[in-house]
């Protein structure tokens, strides 16, 4: 193995899990792996895998089962709590109490390992504080009550405290399971700028599994016993690791066009004619409904024909003017 | 950095501090006046700042009883207020209170102890005074019993949830040796254990005083020294700790000063319901804050403010009747807390 002296952190014969009844019982085992300044992390895997379960463990809140979680060279076990939290800072799922904070008190916060014992803040902390809110652009909500944000508004305020605290790893525990897509690209995008302007390493967590091509740097693929593979997304592709990890007996997944594949029925194919925008969204609409793509051959030959904005199709002769009355039509559709 | 903090809430906060200060002021002042016997309120600040009147009844009656009366409201209101809001900010539950963990169970325990199996030992022949006092030291000791008991299995707690239903199980179980106390003891007995449990503001000497003032006083100086370790655990333990709070430390802290606050102010006055669950929720309604650094003065203020109230009501003033403190504290702080949740539907956020 390369010697690594830049990493945040380093993974060493890592295994987390549980002690049920006085046995260790594993959920992931033997991770051997390094944390890299400026890059983003996604975790991938299907709940209850022991995703969050790894990141509490490299988070110093919970012991690992064997092995070593090495934060510059010495275990996270041996940092006291207030030091751990100037070097790794933590953001999690649900929304919390505190609905009277306001957002700047929530954000200094964050402080915390900083300030003395009544938590007041110095004039290094409230820079900090608002290093970290103009970096994730929350300004506009600094007197707003926490109770009173959205949902992404909160993860964002979260992420700012995080920033505040001012360590070199940050971990986020499925910081966007409860956000919309444009919220969940947000932080996405405000993770990865974060990475490349202040060297932060992250590691995330997600089941957003195209953010996590589009944004990641490296992704840990974790499934049910069968070891943590990590890599570059597009290796992971290509190597065909990321298919693997996300087999499926029921259906498939198109990785490049990120779309799911439907199990399809026998003898039930379609041709498409006519050059047009609407040539995927037809097909997308006739694999749904277990038609598969086929040659000249095909039982269903289709035509589509535009006019201006107006898009009809044409099929054994009969025009529809919707997909909806098209595929109404077809053989073999709802009980027909 | 204090300087700028105060200076900087100074600004915000001052008309609310002042006024509640005055009001405090007002009512303390009342309390002095009404009565059964009604002292003008001048000849009562001239009395208590110091100057001998011509009437020495009411010399007598503000210097030896109203007087201490009020302080121990107070301190009462106070300590119940502060200790309420630490149990609803450690939770992160509203419906918490001081006594969630089992202290005044414990208090009235060891009173019941003396109260209603001290009759078969002949305790009763020590004579009032004396029997109080051993009252109040049993209160104390059962009192400082679970709050040992608490503490240690705090120690071995993972959760604060598992805490509050050792708590609650605590209550039950002392509850029910209390009955069978109860079931077997005489009638008159039975009632001297009652009248204990109404509560009283008023039983406490100069001497006294010089016990509780103190230990109150403790206890609120270290809720102050709780107040960082408050707002982390606004965001719950997880958070709480990945920001470097020390829980176990923080519990701990948190637990003894409750546990000197609801324990002493039971052991000394009787279980006092309703204003340790109803005065957080007052201030939390009234000042949008969930800053514990202003939220414990304003609770101490608010604390206090509201037991003078309800000590005036429970006077029934112009009369010779007295209401039971317990009652009067229950029948206003009901009404307040379902107020409060009816007109703040949001209520689990505030917390």
């Amino acid at each position: 193995m390369i010697v690594n002296n830049k990493a945040v952190m380093k993974l060493r014969h890592l295994s987390v899990g549980y002690f049920v009844k006085g046995h260790p019982t594993p959920l992931l085992k033997d991770i051997n792996l390094d944390i890299n300044p400026g890059e983003v992390v996604c975790l991938l895997g299907q709940n209850g895998v022991g995703k969050s379960t790894l990141l509490r463990t490299i988070a110093g809140l919970q012991p690992p089962l064997s092995g070593e979680v090495l934060l510059v060279n010495q275990p996270v076990q041996a940092y006291s709590i207030q030091e751990l939290a100037t070097k790794v800072s933590l953001v999690l799922t649900e929304k919390v109490g505190g609905g009277n904070l306001s957002v700047e008190e929530l954000v200094a916060l964050g402080r915390h390992p900083y300030t003395n014992w009544l938590g007041l803040l110095s004039k290094e902390d409230r820079a900090a504080v608002n290093e970290a809110v103009a970096l994730t652009k929350i300004n506009y909500l600094l007197n707003k009550k926490v109770g009173e944000l959205s949902d992404g508004q909160y993860q964002k305020a979260m992420i700012a405290r995080a920033v505040a605290q001012d360590g070199d790893l940050m971990i986020l525990d499925e910081p966007t399971a409860f956000l919309d897509l444009n919220n969940s690209v947000e932080i996405f995008m405000l993770l990865r700028q974060l990475a490349l302007e202040k060297e932060k390493a992250i590691v995330v967590s997600t089941h957003d599994f195209h953010l996590a091509m589009e944004f990641a740097d490296r992704l840990w693929l974790t499934n049910f016993n069968s070891p943590l593979v990590e890599g570059l997304p597009e290796d992971l592709a290509l190597n065909g690791q990321l298919e693997e990890s996300l087999y499926h007996e029921g259906f498939g997944f198109d990785l490049l066009n990120g779309r799911v594949l439907l199990p399809t029925k026998e003898g039930k194919t379609f041709s498409l004619f006519g050059n047009s925008q609407a040539h995927n969204w037809t097909k997308r609409a006739l694999e749904r409904h277990g038609y598969l793509p086929g040659d000249a051959n095909a039982t269903i030959k289709l035509t589509i024909e535009t006019e201006g904005n107006a898009t009809s199709w044409v099929v054994a002769d009969q025009r529809f003017l919707s997909l909806e009355s098209l595929l109404n039509f077809l053989p073999g559709h709802k009980g027909k | 950095m204090l300087r700028d903090f105060i200076q900087q809430s100074w600004k915000q906060w001052w008309k609310y501090f002042v006024l509640l200060s005055l009001v405090i002021f007002m009512l303390f002042l009342l309390s002095l006046a009404l009565g059964s016997v009604v002292i003008p309120a001048f000849d009562a600040l001239k009395i208590v700042s110091g100057f001998t009147s011509q009437n020495e009844a009411w010399q007598e009656i503000i210097v030896n009883f109203r007087l201490p009366k009020a302080l121990t409201a107070i301190l009462v209101g106070a300590a119940l207020g502060i200790s309420g809001l630490q149990m609803q900010t450690f939770f992160r539950n509203p419906l918490a209170g001081p006594f969630v963990l089992g202290i005044s169970s414990g208090a009235s325990l060891g009173a019941a102890l003396l109260i209603l199996g001290g009759a078969s030992l002949g305790l009763h022949q020590l004579g009032g005074q004396l029997f109080a006092s051993a009252q109040v030291l049993a209160a104390a000791l059962g009192a400082i019993l679970v709050m040992i008991a608490v503490i240690s299995v705090a120690r071995s707690l993972r959760d604060a949830m598992s805490l509050l239903i050792v708590g609650l199980m605590f209550s039950s179980t002392t509850g029910a040796l209390v009955s069978i106390m109860q079931y077997f003891s005489q009638a008159e007995d039975i009632q001297a254990y009652m009248l204990w449990s109404f509560g009283s503001l008023g039983g406490l000497s100069w001497e006294e005083m010089q016990i509780f003032a103190p230990v109150i006083i403790i206890g609120l100086l270290l809720s102050f020294a709780s107040a960082k370790q408050l707002n982390m655990l606004l965001l719950g333990e997880q958070y709480a700790r990945s920001m470097g709070l020390n829980i176990k430390r923080a519990r701990l802290t948190i637990i003894i000063s409750t546990c000197l606050l609801a324990g002493s102010v039971t052991a000394f006055c009787g279980p006092i319901a309703f204003i340790g669950i109803a005065v957080p929720h007052m201030v939390r309604m009234l000042f949008p804050t969930s800053n514990h650094l202003l939220l414990i003065p304003l609770v101490c203020l608010m604390g206090a403010g509201t037991m003078l109230f309800c000590d005036l009501i429970a006077q029934l003033p112009g009369t010779s009747q007295l209401l039971p403190i317990n009652a009067v504290t229950s029948l206003i702080g009901g009404p307040i807390v379902i107020w409060i949740i009816v007109s703040k539907r949001n209520l689990r956020y505030s917390l």
